[in-house]
């Protein structure tokens, strides 16, 4: 018989420590609520600073599974994942390397009910063994279909490239027998202390009556999240690699970035991830066009608190040429943008970055993303037209963004293939020819 | 579980099948100079504008399929400051698309509010001064061409088509959107020059400014409503073919597709008639909840993509429709199918309770919102309904009506549109030519 891990044994002591009393839900750490001029369409988003992988020995895939979990649990009422549909909405569970994401957007007529259920199942935490079931058989499903994602099988394998160690190292997704060694106690232990009020941060946007929800959730909290930032330290110069995949052929590198302390050198970097990686305007897609028509690139700037990550993803051809074809392009930015080109660049930049925060779920998502990596003000569009982001954008200079594609992908990034095996056997069957 | 969808899965099996009695669509509204209609958002981060033109497939010869969007295409081609449409509007901070309708092309226009002027005065510029030589209409035709084999492979397209041919039988609305190769291949620039030069006219025109407001958009306004000509459309082609009724036909056709895809097509009141919110009730009902029942046990809600049921009401044309449509590769159609038919009998035979009826109101509420959630989406639902003659205060108020459906215009509504069908089958090719 295998020992039980100690993670495990911990767990399982955690558990039998009383739930939460019914007494008055807890104050988030941090609650932002934001009133809607368009549609009535609310986004009421849950944020809690947690590592994907647990608190301590590495378990993929427990905060997926724990996050889960609550939602599928019957609460005071029925389980929040049921009532948001039952009030027209759509529920939506991310996790994050370091954190977790409940999100729900619904009719701004129940957005004040869905954010005290959500807040009150997931603080006390609800979270039974019938719905610890419903979310095993459902992130069993989600598990099999990342299996065929590029972009979850890329991030996986640069991310393993190029952390030593953090949360960041690991898939937020379990395999099938990862998920199966994940017991309800250690999850229910998870849930408990990740899901505290006090390391929640609670966002709110599209509602009509602003002030009275803020009130209602016990005001904009004390700003401080309970749990600490986790940090994931980068390997210098990692080693590429290439694995069999059914999600490929696809190619992806990874640059460790600035912190998001540096918001002037993190906005370079977003407006390089512009630049270079739009689908259809970008660099990488224009240097790929005539060499390999059917490849779509993509990638972003990940706001970290640190490192941030400049990833870059091409789907459908992972052969040498593109490689180099890409990185080629990657190197061309780190001399400066003529005046012109630049400002054609900046402009499309601060256009596609107002484009994408136009709905009420868009701006909660950036609100959530910033305020548990440590910078809520500087999130995209926060503060308007003169907020502190798009100040910085405007401020970008040829030379500035030069300099810092120069200080951060000059390093060896970390490279990772994906190549399906029945590819592998053409190219080799003709390599003997 | 919800209990919309224990409600639903819970459904005897059988159905009533009586004639149906088609509520009278609303007339087309008289053609009249362009129209201008706002429905800005002082706090949009963009400004967007759809311009509607009476340039639609039924103003196509059929052995000109795709001639609509090739017009469309070769506009956006069209050299404006040396480059062509689409990249000088992206160059100032903005973007331009389009998408043709049986009864209308329609261009969405948005960008950065302070440079919103400057990019709809570049689309009114390509207006007065379209590009259509030989070259340009062979580059339009080309990426049309490509679009028309992509839809031609996709199978939910393909059995939507199948359908929208018979039911808009009497001109040629119901072609396909991109044509086909071979009709694409007979088109000219003679024919671009004519088809643009009859029907990208102010008379029948509908531009709605949605999004940011202020002098940018009311001045890009004036400009595109002047760059259409005053006069009225050419002629809608006739057919000389009667509309095929919902009436359990099946049309049956064969693709490259992995499993066979099953579209179920209903007849459905267009908007402004006194049925409408009832039946976008029951689209709303039919479809996304049996999708939801039968869906994998997710706790998220199920993505449109990992349903094996889904629904969309083509209100885009009058007449206008309901298909619930039924993907293999997500689950067996025939129980998909026998599912609706369950709902659709339950729905008939008895009107629902009022808490049945609040919770499909909810879906549809909610469905509804998600679909206007974009200022792009929210701008053209405000500018069909006005084109489709149900007014211009239409859209505002169709939450409110949807609140108002009782439990028997419910089920009077049910047994008026959906109790009568038309099948299309999309089956993998396996071998045939």
């Amino acid at each position: 018989m295998n020992p039980r891990p100690a993670a495990a044994v911990l767990a399982s002591a955690l558990a039998l420590a009383p739930l939460a009393s019914a007494a008055a839900t807890p104050r988030p750490a941090h609650t932002i609520v934001r009133p809607g001029d368009g549609p009535p369409l609310a986004a009421v988003e849950l944020w809690f600073r947690a590592p994907s992988i647990g608190f301590g020995d590495p378990r993929v895939g427990i905060a997926k599974l724990a996050a889960e979990s609550v939602a599928a649990s019957q609460g005071r009422e029925e389980p929040l994942a049921a009532l948001v549909q039952d009030r027209g909405g759509r529920l939506s569970i991310t996790v994050f390397a370091d954190s977790v994401q409940v999100s729900a957007v619904v009719p701004a007529s129940a957005a004040e009910e869905i954010a005290r259920v959500a807040l009150d199942d997931y603080t006390r935490p609800a979270l039974t063994e019938d719905g610890f079931k419903r979310a095993r058989a459902s992130v069993a499903v989600e598990a099999a279909e990342a299996q065929a994602d590029p972009d979850a099988q890329l991030r996986t394998r640069l991310f393993a490239q190029l952390f030593a160690q953090g949360p960041d190292r690991y898939a937020v997704m379990p395999t099938v027998k990862q998920l199966g060694a994940l017991v309800f106690p250690e999850v229910l232990a998870f849930a408990k202390r990740a899901f505290r009020a006090e390391n929640a941060v609670v966002v709110v946007v599209g509602v009509r009556d602003g002030p009275k929800l803020l009130a209602d959730l016990g005001g904009a909290g004390n700003q401080r999240i309970a749990e600490p930032v986790q940090i994931s330290r980068p390997i210098p110069g990692p080693s590429p690699v290439s694995d069999d995949s059914i999600a490929g052929p696809a190619l992806g590198f990874a640059f460790a970035g600035p912190p998001i302390a540096d918001q002037r050198a993190a906005t370079a970097m977003d407006f390089l991830s512009d630049y270079l990686l739009n689908e259809k305007t970008g660099t990488v897609a224009r240097a790929l066009r005539s060499l390999s028509p059917a490849a779509l690139v993509s990638g972003q700037f990940i706001t970290l608190h640190d490192p941030g990550i400049l990833l870059v993803e091409v789907v459908g051809d992972a052969s040498d040429a593109v490689r180099e074809a890409a990185a080629r392009a990657i190197a061309a930015v780190q001399r400066p943008l003529d005046a012109a080109t630049f400002q054609r660049a900046q402009r499309a930049y601060i256009y596609r970055l107002l484009h994408d925060v136009q709905t009420a779920q868009a701006k909660a998502d950036n609100l959530g993303w910033y305020t548990i990596e440590g910078a809520t003000s500087y999130a995209p569009f926060e503060g308007g037209e003169d907020g502190e982001y798009l100040k910085l954008a405007r401020a970008l200079t040829p030379d500035y963004v030069a300099a810092v594609a120069k200080k951060y992908l000059t390093h060896t990034p970390a490279i990772a293939a994906l190549v399906p095996a029945s590819l592998q056997k053409k190219a080799q069957a003709e390599d003997a020819k | 579980m919800s209990v919309l969808a224990r409600w639903i899965v819970s459904c005897a099996l059988g159905a009533v099948l009586a004639a149906p009695a088609l509520a009278a669509a609303p007339q087309s509204p008289l053609p009249t100079p362009a129209r201008i209609i706002d429905a800005t958002s002082p706090k949009a981060p963009v400004t967007g504008m759809q311009i509607f033109v009476p340039a639609g497939l039924d103003r196509q010869p059929r052995d000109r399929s795709g001639l609509a969007a090739v017009v469309a295409q070769a506009l956006l081609q069209t050299p404006v400051d040396g480059v062509p449409l689409a990249e000088a509007i992206e160059r100032v901070g903005g973007s331009v698309t389009f998408a043709v309708d049986g009864q209308e092309t329609h261009f969405y226009l948005e960008a950065t509010p302070s440079h919103f002027a400057e990019a709809a005065a570049l689309f009114a510029s390509a207006l007065v001064k379209p590009a259509f030589d030989r070259a340009a209409v062979g580059a339009a035709s080309a990426y049309v061409a490509k679009r028309a084999e992509s839809d031609n492979a996709d199978a939910l397209q393909v059995g939507m088509a199948m359908y929208r041919s018979v039911y808009l039988a009497t001109t040629n609305a119901g072609l396909p959107a991109w044509g086909n190769s071979a009709t694409i291949a007979q088109i000219t620039p003679g024919d671009v020059a004519d088809f643009f030069h009859e029907n990208y006219v102010a008379r029948g025109a509908i531009i709605v400014g949605a999004g940011a407001g202020g002098a940018g958009l009311s001045n890009g306004e004036r400009e595109v409503a002047d760059a259409l000509p005053d006069r009225a459309a050419g002629a809608i082609v006739r057919s000389g073919e009667l509309p095929m009724h919902a009436n359990s036909r099946e049309l049956i056709t064969h693709r490259d597709i992995p499993a066979p895809w099953v579209v179920l097509g209903y007849d459905a009141p267009a908007p402004g008639s006194p049925d409408f919110p009832a039946a976008l009730v029951l689209e709303s009902l039919i479809g996304q909840a049996v999708g939801r029942g039968l869906a994998p046990p997710f706790v998220s809600t199920p993505a449109e993509t990992e349903r094996p049921v889904g629904s969309l009401y083509l209100y885009d044309t009058v007449p206008s429709a309901v298909i619930i449509y039924a993907n293999g590769a997500a689950g067996d159609p025939s129980v998909a199918v026998r599912t609706v038919a369950t709902v659709v009998e339950t729905l008939t035979s008895a009107p629902l309770s009022d808490g049945e009826l609040s919770l499909a109101k909810a879906q549809a509420t909610g469905d509804f919102l998600r679909d206007e959630a974009s200022i792009s989406d929210l701008s053209w639902i405000i500018g069909n309904f006005v084109r489709e003659g149900a007014g211009d205060e239409y859209a505002a108020g169709v939450l409110a009506a949807i609140a108002a459906v009782t439990p028997r215009q419910l089920q009077s509504t049910a047994k008026r549109y959906f109790e009568h069908y038309t099948t299309a089958i999309v089956l993998p090719r396996e071998g045939r030519p």
